[in-house]
């Protein structure tokens, strides 16, 4: 059965070009574009894993990260930013623990690793 | 004891099915050597053909997929201008590739941005002439077209590509939205029992869209 992937971009075309990437590497992808459209997809996709991105209007990557955290516990959750120079990302990032990585990514390394890793319970990071 | 081996005569030897099979393949063989030497020459050369064609595809794909890398970093930084020129580049050096075809979807969204519909309707159709079954781009591609159609006051096409791009993936979770601005572009151009028809669509296929109470309160106004 294929892993469920939902991921979450304010950015219409970057959540496209992950989602159809991950389509590609055999995952069942949804997109949602904004935090709290992502809370209502979650309910009713149930994904194993949530690509978000950190920086939305209305709602922030980690907002929704810990939001679905504190009602999922065990949800795996990998945030992507554009802003990973800025030491409040980098501070938040090490506060929550979540996996991250910085965009542009490169899909066919980076990417695949660390969804494949995140989905496996072998991410460890570097 | 051993039983005496039964001598097989020449004459059977050439009676061998196995043993004719044989000669007559090869007699087949050095009568049509040159053929089969030409034969075999045209295998290999459209095999070093392929291999050679495929590896330059290969090649032209990855060199795209870094030029189109460094354009899409312009464009989600809201450098426009630079990144048209970076997205020109990739359209006009590797025609054909999935980068170049991306180029062009966001091309068509930059010139839509700065009020350049009819440009940005060729760059969406250039977009979906190659691509028109990647359901993650060709959805918003034709709404691409549904918007710089209305933009340029003709509401019925804009209806009429928006419920386009709604009924090629019914399952997409953005095809009720598109009905929606059909359904809304039709009113605009007066027909509304075509707009009637489109908001009763939405609320008897798509009842888990969010889209219920809103629809419900335009179908009573109307």
């Amino acid at each position: 059965m294929k892993k469920k992937v939902l991921v979450v971009d304010d950015v219409d075309t970057i959540a496209r070009v992950y989602a159809r990437f991950l389509e590609r590497e055999g995952y069942d992808v949804h997109i949602a574009f904004n935090g709290e459209e992502a809370l209502v997809e979650y309910e009713k996709f149930k994904p194993d894993l949530i690509v978000s991105d950190i920086r939305m209007p209305k709602m922030s990557g980690f907002e929704l990260a810990t939001a679905i955290r504190k009602k999922y516990p065990d949800q795996k959750i990998v945030l992507m930013t554009g802003y990973a120079d800025e030491a409040e990302v980098l501070e938040q990032q090490k506060s929550h623990g979540f996996p991250f990585f910085t965009k542009p990514a490169d899909l066919q390394t980076t990417v695949a690793k660390i969804v494949k890793d995140v989905l496996a319970g072998n991410y460890k990071p570097e | 004891m051993l039983k005496p081996r039964k001598r097989i005569s020449k004459r059977e030897i050439k009676e061998d099915p196995l043993v004719t099979y044989y000669v007559r393949i090869q007699k087949l063989i050095q009568r049509y050597s040159r053929q089969i030497q030409i034969g075999l020459a045209v295998v290999l050369g459209i095999v070093v053909i392929a291999i050679f064609t495929i590896r330059s595809q290969q090649q032209a794909e990855n060199s795209a997929e870094n030029e189109m890398a460094m354009a899409e970093s312009l464009y989600y930084n809201q450098m426009y201008d630079e990144a048209a020129d970076a997205l020109s580049r990739v359209m006009e050096n590797f025609e054909g590739t999935d980068a170049a075809g991306r180029a062009a979807y966001l091309m068509g969204n930059i010139s839509y941005q700065n009020g350049e519909y009819a440009d940005a309707e060729a760059y969406y159709r250039e977009y979906l002439k190659s691509n028109a079954n990647d359901h993650w781009f060709s959805v918003p591609a034709m709404a691409g077209i549904a918007a710089c159609k209305e933009s340029m006051n003709s509401p019925q096409e804009a209806a009429e590509w928006y419920e386009r791009a709604a009924r090629k993936y019914p399952d997409n979770f953005e095809a009720p939205f598109q009905l929606k601005n059909a359904a809304r572009c039709y009113l605009a151009a007066a027909d509304t029992v075509r707009a009637k028809k489109l908001y009763h669509a939405i609320l008897d296929r798509y009842p888990d869209s969010g889209l219920t109470g809103e629809i419900e309160f335009i179908i009573a106004a109307l």
